[in-house]
């Protein structure tokens, strides 16, 4: 008798270990939840490079990179959340990514080429951001073209500093031309 | 307005209603399940919502200062309003104080930093359903009424 309480406190200790390793994995993933939600007014930043992204405040000013804006769903996107949130609490019919407004930012060697406004698609089962040329890997960071082909990775940025060095490389009335 | 569109209108509230009940029960449901009551879980969602908040916001403030500390007893406070206020409005019982409850949830959400333009038909519903005696049209409100005229949980 003792031995099938030993077998159950296991079995027990086993799946709540399981269930913790699930939601530390889906927490990590931005701009999603750890209960499965998409995060509607959350904003992030990202920098891609072909090498991998230094932590130091220079890089921005002087490296080649694209540093991506990923902003908040639109108004009519976050009413479909409605939705979202009401199916989810079916089996199987858990809504798995939106696409949201992102800016790019292209750098080259420090200066500010180009500003291209497009949409993100983000998912999650694969966890992926995909826009129009490229690909991250929401995991692994990795960064590659629509064709797989790598070009570097991804790092995620403070949003509050980088927003605020967006605007002071930019202000917001030229970003909105 | 004449009596066909009234009707129209009237069933249209009830069954936004229902769906909201609805909606709101699965909702505290789900609290229960991810043990709102009993975890350090929501201070958990309320730290990770501290992250992407603008620092000088005022949702910043109510976090820190209110939501934070006191996020046990709040947990307690949504999970069961959501209950109670999903089985008012699912079956029409104290319908208006339902409605009220749910606003104040509402409400708290929104100046906590979980806004978003989801919350709008939210908020105009619960305004409707807190203005007009649905409970009366379809619900046990109705039948409660009559043994408690002078109760206004029943109106």
């Amino acid at each position: 008798m003792i031995k099938k309480y030993f077998v159950l406190i296991f079995f027990a200790f086993a799946f709540n270990i399981q269930a913790q390793e699930v939601k530390i994995k889906k927490d990590e993933l931005l701009l999603y939840s750890q209960f499965g939600e998409f995060c509607t007014m959350c904003e992030a930043t990202l920098v891609c490079t072909d090498e991998l992204v230094g932590a130091d405040d220079s890089f921005l000013d002087n490296e080649s990179y694209v540093l991506i804006h990923l902003e908040t769903r639109t108004f009519w996107s976050q009413i479909s959340t409605i939705w979202e949130f009401f199916i989810r609490n079916f089996d199987g019919y858990e809504v798995k990514g939106h696409s949201r407004p992102a800016i790019l930012y292209y750098s080259q060697d420090g200066k500010w080429s180009d500003i291209e406004i497009t949409n993100a698609r983000i998912s999650v089962d694969p966890n992926l951001i995909k826009m129009k040329q490229f690909v991250i890997d929401r995991v692994s960071r990795e960064w590659s073209t629509q064709e797989n082909q790598s070009l570097g990775s991804c790092k995620r940025l403070p949003l509050w500093k980088t927003l605020e060095y967006i605007d002071q490389r930019i202000p917001k009335s030229k970003k909105n031309e | 307005m004449n009596r066909v569109s009234q009707i129209i209108l009237g069933s249209m509230l009830v069954i936004f209603r229902v769906l909201f009940g609805l909606f709101w029960l699965l909702a505290g449901i789900n609290k229960i399940n991810d043990e709102w009551m009993t975890s350090p879980i929501l201070e958990n969602i309320f730290l990770q919502r501290l992250t992407e908040l603008p620092p000088d916001s005022f949702a910043v403030f109510y976090l820190t200062k209110f939501a934070i500390p006191f996020y046990q007893p709040i947990g307690w406070f949504i999970t069961i309003g959501e209950i109670y206020s999903a089985v008012g409005l699912l079956i029409g019982l104290t319908t208006r104080s339902s409605a009220l409850i749910s606003f104040f949830i509402l409400f708290n959400f929104a100046i906590g930093g979980y806004y978003d333009a989801s919350l709008l038909p939210f908020f105009i519903l619960v305004l409707l359903f807190f203005k007009y005696p649905t409970g009366q049209w379809f619900g046990l409100d109705a039948l409660l009424n009559k043994y408690f005229p002078e109760n206004r949980l029943f109106r």
